[in-house]
C-alpha cells in the first residue's frame, strides 16, 4: 500500500493485489485442509468456504504480513467450527491407507510411508495440524502460532505431544525420550494445552 | 527445523524420518491438479467485483 505513491503508474513493480495471489495459494490450501480433513472432497469444500471468506474480508488483511497465515487462519478455523457443529461425524480416510496391513519398518530402518499414512489418519485434527505446519508446510513455530492462535510454547509442546503419538501408533517409541529435540522445560509447563490437543 | 544437531542418534533419525513422510504427505496434495470448482470460485468472484463497486482499495 504505502508503495503505491512511488510506483502508481507501474503496476508490475507493486505487489499484487491479495485477491489476485489468492490463486497462488490454493494447492498449499488444498494440502493443508487435506491434513485437517483426510478427505479429499471435504478438504475442497474447506477450501472452497475459505477462498469466499478471504474474498469479502480482503481488506481486514494487513498488506504486507504474511498472507499464507492469514489464509491458513481462515481456513483451519471454519474446519474447527464445523467440526464442534458435527462432532460426531467420523472422517473418511477414503480407504486409501486401509489397504495393506501394518508393516515393520524394513531392513534400513526406513518407516514404512502407507504405515505412516495410517498413522497419521489416526491422530486428532489438532496433533495433524500442528505436523504439518511445522513439520511440511515450511512455517516456522512463530507462524504456526499465529496461525493457530496459541502461544510459540504451546505449538513447540503440541508439536511433540503428536511425535510421540504418531510413534507409538508406529510402535516406534514410548518413551520419555523419544525424540531428543523437544525442549521438555516447555513441554512440562505446556503439558496443558497439550492435553487439550490429545 | 530439523537441522542435524544429533544425526547419529537413531531417535532423531526417527524424528527426521517424521518430517520426511510429513512433507511427502503434504507435497502429494501440493502437486495434485487444481479442481475446476476452485479455479471458478474465483473467476466468478472476480467478475462479481468487477460488475459490482470494483475492488476495494
Amino acid at each position: 500500500m504505502a508503495q503505491n505513491l512511488d510506483t502508481a503508474d507501474t503496476t508490475q513493480n507493486t505487489a499484487p493485489h491479495p485477491r489476485d495471489q489468492l490463486v497462488g495459494y490454493l494447492p498449499s490450501l488444498r494440502a493443508f485442509a487435506m491434513s485437517l480433513t483426510r478427505n479429499r472432497s471435504t478438504a475442497d469444500d474447506l477450501v472452497q468456504d475459505t477462498i469466499v471468506k478471504a474474498w469479502s474480508n480482503i481488506d481486514k488483511f494487513n498488506v504486507g504480513t504474511n498472507l499464507q497465515a492469514w489464509l491458513f487462519t481462515i481456513l483451519r478455523n471454519t474446519y474447527y467450527s464445523s467440526l464442534r457443529r458435527t462432532r460426531r461425524e467420523v472422517a473418511d480416510p477414503e480407504g486409501i491407507h486401509a489397504q495393506g496391513l501394518f508393516v515393520r519398518p524394513d531392513h534400513d530402518g526406513r518407516l514404512a510411508y502407507g504405515d505412516f499414512q495410517r498413522a497419521f489418519d489416526q491422530l486428532s485434527p489438532e496433533h495433524r495440524e500442528v505436523l504439518t505446519l511445522v513439520g511440511a508446510s515450511g512455517f516456522s513455530c512463530e507462524e504456526a502460532a499465529v496461525t493457530m492462535g496459541v502461544a510459540v510454547g504451546t505449538v513447540k509442546s503440541r508439536a511433540s505431544r503428536a511425535r510421540k503419538r504418531l510413534s507409538s501408533l508406529m510402535g516406534l517409541a514410548e518413551g520419555e525420550d523419544a525424540f531428543p529435540g523437544v525442549d521438555h522445560a516447555s513441554m512440562a509447563v505446556m503439558g496443558r494445552s497439550g492435553m487439550q490437543a490429545a | 527445523m530439523y537441522a542435524g544437531m544429533s544425526d547419529n542418534n537413531p531417535k532423531s533419525k526417527i524424528r527426521d524420518q517424521i518430517d520426511e513422510n510429513l512433507k511427502r504427505i503434504y507435497d502429494e496434495t501440493l502437486k495434485e491438479e487444481i479442481p475446476d470448482r476452485l479455479t471458478q470460485l474465483l473467476d466468478q468472484l472476480r467478475k462479481k467485483s468487477a460488475d459490482g463497486s470494483g475492488r476495494a482499495s
